[in-house]
């Protein structure tokens, strides 16, 4: 899953050296964080958070076809 | 705001009054280039092996068996096929919502890569025109119903494209006027009596 978001969001981004996925992986449970250059959050999250939700689709679909739950957090801090 | 025909309603317009136009006798030569300037976009042609590619690589990572086919490409359009056996429910998502998932971002990818706005229209064992098809006949029916009682009917969240299909189907009609209304996945079609 890691390697799907980590493709998905270099492609927007300006900065692709920039980009960080942390996975935190349980049994069933899936946490992704996505962190990238400051300038390129807008990029990830799409206006009106458009794009972030077409992430969280596809991550998810893709992780229900192995029976893994996945939360996708994009990290401002 | 809210209550709008959309867009391409009003692309649909000048389109309308462009060919009237162009019969007529004293069409305007300057008009007539400025249509075909806007024909004739230059399309970078590494967009479609991109597309291919890249979607290629995404199922790949999803673990789809899917086989990515050209289906047709036309001026700032690519029709792409997602053809899929066992996935092919997981691809498209309750009413197409993945889909459209992959191909928002399809297109977001476009744009960033090429700077260029490109109308990528994904579909995965022809289930675009089956829904259309299925759509079709549900819209019919609410108008009906519509027309009988007098009373407006909403219909299911749609996307654009859907939308614009169901205004279509209305456009010029004398008893029923079409409405979009709504924000984001929500936003949904009305059906009203013309009064």
């Amino acid at each position: 899953m890691k390697a799907l978001v980590y493709t998905i969001v270099k492609e927007l981004v300006d900065a692709p050296d920039e980009v960080v996925i942390k996975e935190t992986a349980g049994d069933t449970i899936v946490i992704l964080e996505i962190s990238v250059a400051p300038a390129d959050v807008g990029k990830v999250i799409g206006k009106d958070g458009r794009i972030a939700n077409a992430i969280r689709t596809v991550v998810k679909a893709a992780a229900a076809k192995h029976d893994k739950r996945v939360t996708v957090e994009i990290v401002t801090d | 705001m809210s209550e709008r025909r959309g867009f391409f309603g009003f692309l649909k317009g000048l389109c309308k009054s462009a060919q009237v136009e162009s019969k007529s006798l004293d069409t305007k030569p300057v008009r007539e280039a400025e249509e075909s300037a806007v024909l004739t976009i230059d399309i970078d042609p590494a967009i479609e092996p991109y597309c291919m590619e890249k979607l290629q690589e995404i199922m790949e990572l999803c673990g789809y068996d899917v086989q990515v086919k050209l289906y047709r490409q036309s001026g700032d359009k690519i029709f792409i096929d997602l053809a899929a056996t066992e996935d092919l429910g997981r691809l498209i998502g309750r009413d197409g919502f993945h889909l459209e998932a992959i191909q928002t971002l399809m297109r977001a990818f476009v744009f960033k890569q090429f700077n260029q706005s490109f109308k990528i229209i994904l579909d995965a064992g022809g289930y675009r025109r089956r829904r259309r098809n299925s759509l079709r006949s549900k819209v019919m029916e609410a108008a009906k119903k519509v027309v009988d009682s007098g009373e407006s009917i909403t219909l299911d969240p749609m996307n654009s494209a859907e939308r614009r299909m169901v205004h279509v189907l209305f456009e010029g009609n004398k008893e029923i006027d079409s409405l979009s209304s709504g924000d984001g996945a929500k936003r949904h079609v009305i059906l009203a009596k013309k009064s």
